[in-house]
């Protein structure tokens, strides 16, 4: 069968290992740091400790304030862009177009511009606003830019699907009805917008949740999410039961957004 | 349909597109700043492109980031177009479960699918090395070529095939002559796609490499890391404008196709 | 019903279903060789499911009957293995090969000599009244519709098959070029000796070129029988009013043609007639004939169709009183539906 190459393909390299994954979980760990015949909670316990606990606490923070300032900052874009007739797709172009440039490259972007000899710290000295450069990098807020700046785009996009969708007819008819435009916002656009804004939040949400280079190179080592966590266990820390659960911690928060997607599609549906 | 845009609006817009582009625009512009510690312009030179002619190791890890990019690709090309063949085409028994196997690699964060993939290969005892990367890439890759040639199918006619059946030609010949031809395109853009999203990994690339197999990606970690010169804004420029042409030039191929033949 | 061997196309009691619905219900026809017989219905009726069966791209419901070409059975064969040629609704030419190509298809699937094909290829663009020369290395996007559909019936034909299927082929050509091509599509029917099997839901063009129809209705085949059959002598009130109007009366039992409905003044004498008193309601006035909708005093509506010989439109207007009438021997007895 035509099938039968690409399943068996994804099944081995991908199902199989993430079964391991969450087999290692649940065993003893090694003297190397890989894992014993056993079976044991000792990983998904060894997490209950307040460092772990804070790490988890602030990727889950991260990445909803990313979530939400992305939507913030790109609600008015995809509203912009949806209106602007002759300009749409050069519009819409140059919000794929940093999509395409390596991701590496573009939190490298971010620190040449936020570190104590960067841009942004010239300009504060150059200005005298500052007498001495700011600690930028390396800061919660650092991170946070990181992750709207690399994710943004993915709000963007089906904000504006969902927008592309409205028919200015409607809300010449609220106008004509009697509505001011915040209300004409709140009354017609965003419920029109919904199944968009919906499906923006979890593309920038997930991303955000596994993110790995954004806190490594933004954060260093006193700004960790789950995503360095990980890493961390198949590297230096050399734990990989601590590391299987952790992912598995992980894969489980990825579900609950995709399940609270899948259900909030359909009421956004209705709504539109 | 040009509504009438307050002017808040506007300049709220122009200021999240200068966030977008901005900072690479900056980096790529320092790549060009002579001074060695960054931030402050001292003068326009090309020493810095100069180095990294010299710099041996990054020319091997290009090539290594090539030979991986174009033996993933066209894995992940190939068994994605029967892939997608079969589920456009074909009833398929448990379809709901393939779907599922194809889309949540799409989901699952690059760590975690890394990790996975490093135990799985630890497991087997497979060495790690460039083959165990050319297999991690393909299959990250796998899923967004079969969505791309899924909407590339669905859009096209099934009667062209039905066509070349009633002519004689048997199922094989058809796809030869027919599908094949007309898929052409959208296996084309699919593979570009493929091609980038390998080019450009590091997650998943650092952690189930071996040793004295690093890609250009991770060596512009290390570099990026270690922040010595601006000859990591000059390699960043580098790879930012030779992915942009390639996307650009995947465009392109991909607009052509669109004259839509019939009626 | 026995294999004939001189049938082209034969069925008996063949049914396809798509899970619960049935596309096609125990079908059972016989198409001879060299005819031109139409499958006529409205959408939906299962007259292209029928088709596609005989080309091979359906299958006929396990257990249910048979379907033979040439007295052959070939449910079980696929349709590269028919030697059956196909014209398609939307022509299907190959948009990545030129006219020459597309033509070309078949033969060179076939393997035949470069020479041999490029001759064939000629005569068939001839044939389809296509200039070779001029049209040979054009794309499929650079022709009109009426063009691709000749270049779509010159590759089919090029193979001499013995059957040729069209489903509904000139549905997206203008008036003027439709009535061209039923003209030629007929002469080829004629000229080739091959088999046609048209596929249409326009009942006039199915009048104008077949041999024989078959009148199909939520699929199954309700009445066989030559243009002239089926018109004269519908079975059902269905096929009396698919094809041309039908004046349904004594409780759809009975058609009656409208061009069978004579109009006379009122107090005209009975004269072996049918006759009843009523005013006309209104006219519709369509060139070589009006059609006259007169409602009558007994209650319901009858339509008259009336030849415009006197070269001045309609003889009467709204509000004329009028007497309608017919011979009782132009009324026909419909069967009831099943």
């Amino acid at each position: 069968m035509l099938a039968a190459p690409g399943v068996g393909w994804l099944v081995v390299f991908f199902a199989a290992p993430l079964a391991l994954v969450a087999a290692f979980s649940v065993m003893p760990r090694g003297p190397y740091g890989g894992v014993e015949p056993g079976f044991t909670f000792e990983a998904y316990q060894r997490f209950l400790v307040p460092i772990y606990l804070t790490t988890l606490g602030r990727t889950l923070l991260l990445s909803l304030a990313c979530t939400a300032l992305c939507l913030a900052l790109g609600f008015p874009v995809a509203y912009a862009i949806s209106r602007s007739g002759r300009w749409k797709t050069l519009l819409l172009v140059l919000v794929v177009l940093p999509l395409w440039t390596s991701f590496l490259v573009r939190t490298f972007a971010m620190i040449f511009l936020l570190r104590d000899t960067g841009l942004v710290n010239q300009w504060l000295l150059a200005t005298g606003l500052v007498r001495e450069p700011l600690t930028l990098l390396y800061t919660p807020g650092a991170v946070l830019a990181g992750l709207v700046y690399g994710f943004l785009p993915f709000m963007i996009l089906p904000i504006y699907a969902s927008l592309e969708k409205l028919d200015l007819a409607l809300l010449e008819a609220a106008e004509a009805l009697g509505a001011r435009p915040a209300a004409r916002l709140r009354r017609v656009v965003l419920p029109l917008a919904m199944p968009g804004i919906v499906a923006g939040s979890l593309l920038v949400f997930v991303p955000a949740l596994g993110s790995f280079l954004t806190p490594d190179l933004l954060g260093g080592a006193k700004q960790l999410m789950l995503g360095n966590l990980i890493q961390n266990q198949f590297s230096a820390a050399r734990n990989w039961p601590f590391g299987s659960a952790a992912s598995l911690v992980m894969l489980a928060l990825v579900l609950a957004a995709v399940v609270a997607w899948l259900h909030l599609r359909d009421r956004a549906e209705e709504l539109a | 349909m040009t509504g009438r845009i307050r002017p808040w609006l506007t300049a709220s817009v122009a200021a999240v597109y200068l966030l977008l582009h901005l900072p690479v625009a900056i980096l790529m512009a320092f790549s060009f700043n002579a001074s060695r510690f960054s931030a402050a312009w001292t003068g326009f030179t090309l020493d810095w492109y100069r180095q990294l002619m010299d710099r041996d190791d990054l020319l091997r890890a290009t090539g290594r980031s090539l030979f991986v990019g174009v033996t993933a690709t066209v894995l992940a090309t190939v068994i994605g177009t029967l892939l997608a063949l079969a589920l456009a085409r074909h009833r398929i028994r448990g379809r709901r479960g393939v779907e599922a196997l194809l889309y949540a690699p799409v989901v699952t964060p690059e760590v975690v699918a890394g990790v996975s993939l490093l135990m799985l290969f630890a497991f087997l005892r497979i060495p790690l090395g460039l083959g165990t990367i050319v297999l991690a890439h393909a299959t990250f890759s796998l899923p967004f070529v079969v969505i791309v040639l899924l909407a590339r199918l669905s859009g096209m006619d099934g009667s062209l095939e039905e066509a070349a059946m009633i002519l004689g030609a048997d199922e094989l010949a058809t796809f030869r002559r027919v599908t094949l031809p007309q898929l052409a395109p959208g296996v084309l853009a699919a593979a570009l796609l493929a091609f980038t999203l390998s080019f450009d990994d590091f997650v998943i690339t650092s952690l189930v490499a071996g040793p004295g197999s690093s890609t250009l990606p991770m060596m512009v970690y290390s570099m990026v890391r270690r922040n010595v010169d601006p000859t990591v804004n000059a390699i960043s420029a580098i790879i930012v404008v030779v992915t942009t042409a390639l996307v650009l030039g995947a465009e392109r191929l991909a607009r052509p196709e669109r004259a839509e033949p019939a009626r | 019903m026995p294999p004939s061997t001189t049938a082209a196309v034969q069925l008996n009691r063949v049914c396809k279903s798509y899970g619960p619905v049935r596309a096609v219900d125990a079908v059972s026809l016989e198409i001879a060789a060299g005819e031109f017989f139409s499958i006529l219905g409205p959408s939906g009726c299962g007259k292209t499911t029928l088709l596609r069966l005989i080309a091979g791209f359906e299958i006929p419901d396990p257990g249910s009957g048979q379907l033979r070409l040439f007295g052959d059975v070939v449910d079980q064969q696929r349709p590269y293995e028919r030697q059956v040629g196909m014209v398609f609704q939307n022509y299907a030419l190959f948009p990545h090969l030129s006219v020459e190509r597309n033509v070309a298809f078949g033969l060179e699937e076939r393997r035949r000599p470069p020479p041999d094909i490029a001759s064939r290829v000629r005569a068939a663009l001839e044939l389809v009244r296509l200039a070779p020369e001029r049209f040979r290395s054009r794309m499929p996007a650079q022709l009109s519709g009426g063009q691709r559909q000749r270049v779509a019936l010159a590759r089919a034909l090029v193979l001499e098959p013995r059957i040729l299927l069209l489903d509904e082929p000139l549905g997206a050509l203008d008036l003027k070029l439709r009535k061209e091509m039923q003209v030629e599509l007929r002469a080829l029917n004629r000229t080739l000796r091959t088999t046609f099997v048209y596929v249409t839901h326009d009942q006039e063009e199915a009048l104008t070129m077949s041999d024989r129809i078959a009148v199909m209705d939520h699929a199954r085949v309700v009445q066989i029988g030559t243009p002239a059959a089926v018109y004269e002598r519908p079975r059902t009130a269905f096929v009396a009013t698919f094809i041309g109007d039908a004046n349904l009366l004594d409780g759809e039992r009975v058609a009656l043609r409208p061009e069978r409905v004579r109009l006379l003044p009122p107090g005209t004498p009975a004269n072996g007639l049918v006759s009843r008193p009523g005013v006309v309601q209104d006219t519709l006035y369509r060139g070589d004939t009006v059609q006259v909708i007169v409602a009558l005093h007994e209650g319901g509506t009858i339509r008259a169709s009336v030849d415009c010989t006197a070269g001045d439109g309609a003889p009467w207007r709204p509000g004329d009183h009028i007497v309608a009438g017919w011979r009782a021997t132009d009324c026909h007895p419909l069967e009831a539906e099943p």
